[in-house]
């Protein structure tokens, strides 16, 4: 069959073959007739030297042949099938040779223009990163920044999820509270008024939100942001909750498919983690340091750097926490080493993307300030990180096997993650009051 | 500083719950109690996992690896972790075609191994492709100890499950096999009164060879030697066998014609029922030493396993 549609997202070369998703506009029938369609397909193009690589937005014409996807034929199979039929594609159109397809507009629509905007930046600040480190430790870096695992070799993100480190390079709330404090930072020694700061931190949020592709969890972050930012100015106190309350709505509003995606799933709760246990552990941490600090003046200098690398510790705990029943009933696997691992990374990945964030905003300016940052922090940062990653990580050794724990076990695993947070709170409810 | 403490305490608290959540998840008690044989859907190629009642574990060939998929990574190992075991007491490869030894360097790379066994091979066939070497030098970088094994040899697996080695023949007795494919390991799985038999790539002349040794090779289940192909499971080596099951391990639409529709003739006459995998998915044979079960991935066993008696 021959169809024509738009690619709705970046097709992944892979094997000679672009793979991508095509929403179907006209379908050419018998006799040449054509009849307007509409509905999703993945569509495999092979690919072709003498021809431009197609992109997001991109019209496309192709025929070929139409098949189901395969359903897993083993036990513990992940299966292509149940992965698509949650995003509402359910066929794959390959097309039948190189010359059976064609890219007949490029995009217009202002969305598909933004996405490929991000996508260019992307590949413009892996070429900044890369000018002055290895490849896998701009790709790391990269990945830091803007999330996703496109940039580094699959050994490398194959050692990051084996020490249970993958959560590093998925974008979401730390870089979005990065960077919204970066902006604070900068508008209050500005002196600019609250309402222009809220306007600048939210354009910010939305922007990076973009820059980053979109994923569930950064745009979920940026809203919840985009609301905390903005309820003073309302008149409206600041409630967690309720900001990640509003996220979900819009998530599931945009796309209600979204709940069933793990992506989705994971981000709430650990989010929802954090909220339950967050307040427990900085009170205590508040107390600890001031009590601290007046035993001693000279103390309050690493006060700050203290902070931060308890701060690190204490949010891969509790996310590596919230996130292990459904982690473990997708993956059917556990980090062995990730405790240790993400003890050791975690104050190294607090640092690095506000300052990844100020060699891109020296580049232009003054180049020979960004490559000092990178050569002297930067580089040795993510060398750091990736060999944590191997050695905790590239061992066979460092998965453990568990069998899938069953829905019931997930939601009574919550139910005790919820007490925890309880008694916690409860202990800690006086100090720092 | 009292705070200090409960501040280290609420740490430690975390962390413990973590690692107690992760052991709590992996814990599985020793074995299920039950032998159980899988025969993976691997598309054109081999790979079984042999546990045993005691929870010992042994994978039989590794499936293929081709540039776009290695399904040593895609589909053997997502089982192993499925079924929680976290090492393999030993990987078998019945020989060092890509169809059976290619997903062979991310089971290596993915999961401790006790020991590799390897057919021990004439001299003639001793010398290994480029991919053979990398393969194997995967597992020598995990320091995984290789053992060459040929007829007279065997296994124990746990107290209660044995292979032993029925092919090749040690090198310079009797007959010398003359292709990498009948120089496969083939190996007779017992456990109780159950018997299953297990072929690699085999061919005619392997079979013969077994035959004429007067070695007995009855067996409840019998693995179909070279995916089907009319160089093996002859006649002769059917009635010898006389398996209420036949196992077939074949890739939909493969461009070989496997499997041949001889062969099919063939079990057909004996009676067997023929399983293949491409049809019904991966193929689960449990036993508890009299009996047996058979469970398959797609009909016509998925919903309700066949209980299959032993004479
Ligand atoms: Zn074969």
């Amino acid at each position: 069959m021959t169809v024509t549609g738009r690619l709705i997202d970046e097709p992944e070369a892979h094997n000679g073959i672009h793979i991508g998703t095509l929403a179907v506009g006209v379908v050419d029938g018998p006799n040449g007739i054509t009849h307007r369609s509409n509905g999703l397909l993945r569509i495999a193009l092979p690919m072709d030297a003498s021809k431009q690589p197609p992109h997001i937005g991109d019209m496309v014409r192709l025929r070929g042949q139409i098949r189901r996807f395969r359903s897993p034929t083993n036990p513990g199979e992940s299966g292509a099938s149940a992965l698509w039929e949650r995003r509402g594609l359910f066929a794959r159109l390959n097309a039948s040779g190189t010359t059976a397809w064609s890219v007949i507009a490029i995009p217009r629509a202002p969305h598909y223009r933004l996405a490929a905007a991000a996508l260019g930046l992307r590949s413009r600040t892996n070429a900044i990163f890369s000018a002055h480190m290895t490849s896998d430790q701009a790709g790391l870096i990269n990945g830091l920044l803007l999330g996703g695992r496109s940039d580094l070799t699959g050994r490398r993100a194959n050692e990051l999820t084996r020490a249970g480190l993958a959560h590093i390079i998925a974008a979401s709330g730390a870089n979005i509270a990065s960077i919204i404090g970066l902006v604070l930072l900068l508008l209050r020694w500005l002196r600019l008024g609250d309402r222009l700061t809220a306007s600048v931190c939210i354009l910010a949020a939305s922007g990076y939100a973009v820059a980053a592709g979109s994923q569930p969890a950064v745009v979920r972050a940026a809203i919840m942001a985009s609301i905390f930012v903005a309820a003073p100015l309302f008149n409206r106190c600041r409630d967690g909750a309720s900001a990640l309350c509003v996220a979900a709505i819009v998530a599931l509003a945009i796309d209600p498919a979204n709940i069933a995606d793990p992506g989705f799933q994971l981000s709430f709760t650990i989010v929802a983690g954090m909220m339950a246990f967050w307040p427990s552990w900085s009170a205590l941490l508040a107390h600890v340091l001031r009590k601290d600090i007046a035993a001693s003046r000279s103390r309050r200098s690493i006060d700050i750097p203290i902070r931060m690398v308890l701060n690190g510790v204490a949010l891969s705990v509790i996310a590596g926490m919230t996130a292990a029943p459904i982690t473990l009933q997708i993956f059917n696997s556990a980090p062995v080493y990730g405790v240790w691992a993400n003890l050791l990374v975690a104050p190294a990945v607090t640092a690095i993307v506000p300052i990844a964030l100020l060699v891109l905003a020296f580049s232009h300016m003054a180049p020979a300030l960004s490559g000092l940052l990178c050569h002297l922090i930067l580089a040795p940062v993510a060398a750091f990180i990736l060999n944590t990653a191997t050695i905790f990580g590239g061992e066979p050794s460092s998965t453990l096997s568990t069998p899938s724990p069953s829905w019931p076990v997930v939601l009574i695993s919550y139910g005790v993650l919820g007490g925890l947070a309880f008694a916690a709170r409860r202990a800690t409810w006086p100090i720092g009051r | 500083m009292r705070t200090a403490a409960k501040l280290a305490g609420f740490i430690l608290a975390m962390i413990v719950a973590v690692l107690l959540g992760f052991w709590l998840a992996s814990y599985r008690p020793a074995g299920s109690g039950a032998f159980r044989f899988t025969m993976l859907n691997v598309g054109q190629g081999d790979a079984s996992v042999i546990e045993s009642p005691e929870g010992h574990v042994i994978l039989i060939d590794a499936g293929p690896a081709m540039r776009d998929d290695d399904t040593g990574r895609r589909i053997v190992l997502p089982y192993l972790r499925r079924r929680g075991f976290n090492r393999l007491d030993y990987a078998v490869l019945t020989h060092w075609d890509l169809d059976h030894a290619g997903g062979a360097e991310a089971i290596a790379d993915g999961i401790r191994v006790g020991a590799l066994i390897l057919p021990r091979l004439p001299y003639r066939l001793s010398h290994l492709t480029t991919t053979a070497q990398r393969i194997r030098s995967a597992f020598e970088r995990q320091s995984v100890p290789v053992e060459y094994l040929s007829r007279g040899d065997g296994i124990a697996l746990g107290k209660q499950v044995t292979l032993q080695v029925l092919s090749p023949p040690p090198p310079g007795v009797g007959w010398t096999p003359t292709s990498d494919n009948d120089a496969s390991l083939v190996l007779m799985v017992r456990y109780g009164s159950f018997r299953l038999l297990l072929t690699g790539d085999a061919e005619a002349e392997a079979e013969h060879d077994i035959i004429r040794r007067g070695l007995d090779v009855r067996a409840s289940v019998l693995k179909i030697g070279h995916h089907g192909s009319k160089t093996s499971t002859s006649d002769r080596w059917c009635h010898a066998v006389q398996p209420k099951i036949a196992l077939i391990s074949v890739g939909k639409e493969n461009t070989y014609g496997h499997p041949s529709r001889q062969v099919l003739e063939r079990l057909q006459r004996i009676g067997s029922r023929v399983l293949r995998t491409d049809r019904n998915g991966a193929i689960t044979i449990e036993s508890n030493g009299t009996s047996f079960t058979v469970r398959t991935m797609l009909p016509p066993y998925n919903a309700k396993p066949a209980r299959i008696v032993i004479r």
